[in-house]
């Protein structure tokens, strides 16, 4: 992990947009997260004189039909999502990549159980996993992470199971085998973490999908209820009900959206192609 | 071969079991009552809900609701009534995966038109400008929300030529015209997500299969270079892409599932949109069934095509076998 951390900053050729994708994300992050202090209106605030207002000094995104501040709503929603799709890309890690080692370490039965499960999941379009989840729990913030996580636990399992194949058939892991290490340990201090490279890699991508699915969630009305701002159903409210009036309340939520999926996609395919890189110079 | 497709077959089929237990398990143990949420607008008296619970079957032991679901699934009427209408799912699919499969059609043959030659454009001559300017294309077609692309679409064709949705949906029997004007936007908004992993897929194929030793060995042998693509590169290239285009036919559906709500589609991602919000479970049911089986038998068709096309994808037992 060490060793494509520093390939990852090292290496000079075409890093250019991933430094910049990468710099522009932490700078979204903590632009979300001191969301008090740059926002000088409460997204929920409604001002019914000022409705609709085009992007002017005063609010700079303008105003939605209720005469709140589209840019708070945009950074308090952004923060929600992000929180969402974080927590929810870590908790599918945390929950993913020890299972998919085991199934490669233990092999034989309880594999072929738990792969024929993660087949079955895989056979599911994301969205209408994340539906089923979301229906079958009530709608809350934490109901549309639960659903995301669901979505992403088979999928980092079976990228760390392939990995972590691989690595059981290494030379030290069959030394350990032999001096009596315990299973968790070798799980644990062996497999994880000469495994867990490539699934991390595209978890990172996968973040921007967990963005994508919170938004479409929103946009359908299954996800994030009201009165939380969610930049999904920004963009539906914006569309449908001043879709000729006020199309700034479109615009300005989905290019934010759609610059952080994009930004999360670029980090992770450079991420993607240090792994390759690393682990051919490791073997 | 027999064989194999056999074993391939009782392990879908295994596969799409576990996932009625896992859809079940998922929308029938987990808290929330669909007895509250159905009367939750109407005034009702606490018979009125016992005497729902037990018309809709919600009040037996869950074991006993999933045979008796799992039995509708075979009986024609694919899952029995919705709660909602009463009507029956057989039917309301029927209705609505013609369009379903339509606009995912037309975005399977779009995106081959556009991204197979451009993938190979990319892929043969890597590193050059038009590669770059593919890649980046490709990973934004990637990255892009439908929703994000839907808006733009809705707002952007609204404020420049005022135009907007039709919105009574014509099957292409009927009206050939209104039916693609209405399901045009859908459908370049997925194969744009659609054809970008196309693209890619084909440009990495293609890109690998140049670099390996026989294709040098042709080269070497002085063979011209269109036999040399099209003889030689191509197989293991279509190969490859036979098989992603296939494993990403589940995101495809995602998409129009999204799109068909977005653009007011009658099809089955309206309908699944639709049934969430309602809470209508033996709908939700009926429809992932439907779909993880549609995948599932895509995966299994693909695999043994594989087998009969890609000699190297034979193993010495699907070989002695035949």
């Amino acid at each position: 992990m060490k060793q494509i951390l520093r390939r990852f900053i090292r290496r000079p050729r075409g890093r250019r947009p991933v430094i910049t994708a990468a710099s522009l994300l932490a700078a979204v992050v903590l632009f979300f997260s001191i969301a008090g202090i740059i926002t000088r209106y409460d997204p929920l605030e409604q001002d019914i004189d000022n409705r609709l207002q085009p992007p002017s000094s005063t609010h700079i995104f303008g105003t939605d039909g209720f005469g709140r501040d589209v840019f708070s709503r945009v950074v308090y929603g952004g923060r929600i999502t992000l929180y969402i799709a974080l927590s929810a890309v870590i908790v599918a890690c945390v929950v993913g990549i020890p299972l998919g080692t085991y199934m490669a370490y233990a092999g034989g039965f309880p594999d072929l159980l738990i792969g024929r499960l993660i087949d079955s999941l895989l056979g599911f379009p994301l969205i209408v996993l994340a539906i089923i989840v979301v229906v079958a729990l009530q709608a809350s913030p934490v109901s549309v992470a639960i659903a995301i996580t669901a979505i992403f636990v088979p999928r980092i399992a079976t990228l760390t199971r392939s990995a972590a194949q691989l690595t059981n058939r290494e030379t030290y892991i069959q030394a350990a085998v032999v001096t009596g290490a315990k299973p968790s340990r070798i799980i644990f201090r062996h497999l994880i973490p000469n495994s867990a490279g490539p699934p991390i890699s595209q978890a990172v991508g996968y973040i921007g999908g967990a963005i994508t699915t919170e938004s479409t969630l929103s946009y359908l009305g299954l996800g994030v209820p009201p009165p939380y701002p969610s930049w999904g159903r920004m963009l539906q409210e914006g569309t449908r009900l001043y879709f000729e009036s006020a199309p700034w309340l479109v615009i300005f939520p989905g290019i934010t959206l759609c610059l952080v999926v994009v930004c999360f996609s670029l980090l992770a395919e450079r991420l993607k192609k240090v792994t390759l890189s690393a682990d051919r110079g490791a073997s | 071969m027999g064989h194999y497709i056999l074993r391939r077959f009782f392990t879908s089929i295994a596969a799409l079991f576990i996932a009625t237990i896992a859809v079940f398990m998922v929308l029938r143990i987990l808290p929330g009552d669909a007895v509250l949420s159905i009367l939750a607008d109407t005034p009702h008296s606490v018979q009125m809900r016992e005497a729902l619970r037990n018309e809709l079957g919600l009040d037996k032991p869950a074991y006993v609701q999933y045979l008796t679901w799992l039995g509708r699934i075979f009986d024609g009427s694919f899952g029995g009534r919705s709660f909602e209408t009463g009507g029956q799912i057989g039917e309301l699919i029927a209705a609505q995966l013609p369009v379903t499969l339509l606009v995912s059609g037309y975005s399977i043959i779009l995106s081959c038109i556009w991204a197979l030659p451009t993938g190979f454009i990319a892929g043969y001559k890597p590193g050059k400008l038009r590669d770059k300017f593919l890649n980046v294309f490709s990973l934004i077609g990637l990255s892009v929300p439908n929703i994000f692309a839907a808006s733009i679409v809705l707002v952007g064709l609204l404020k420049i030529f005022r135009w907007s949705p039709p919105i009574i949906y014509s099957t292409p029997n009927e009206n050939l015209a209104e039916h693609l004007y209405m399901a045009i936007w859908p459908v370049l908004i997925l194969s744009l997500e659609y054809g970008s992993h196309l693209l890619r897929t084909v440009r990495a194929a293609v890109g690998e299969t140049l670099k390996t030793q026989y294709i040098r060995g042709a080269k070497a042998r002085g063979i011209n270079p269109v036999s040399l693509l099209l003889r030689h590169a191509m197989p293991p290239v279509a190969s490859i892409t036979f098989s992603v285009a296939a494993a990403h036919f589940s995101a495809l559906i995602g998409g129009a599932i999204v799109l068909e709500a977005v653009f007011g589609l009658p099809g089955v991602g309206r309908g699944l949109v639709q049934a969430a919000i309602a809470r209508d479970f033996p709908v939700i049911q009926s429809y992932s069934v439907l779909l993880v089986g549609a995948f599932l038998l895509i995966q299994m068709a693909v695999d043994v095509l594989q087998r009969f096309l890609d000699p190297r994808q034979r193993t010495a037992e699907t070989v002695f076998s035949r």
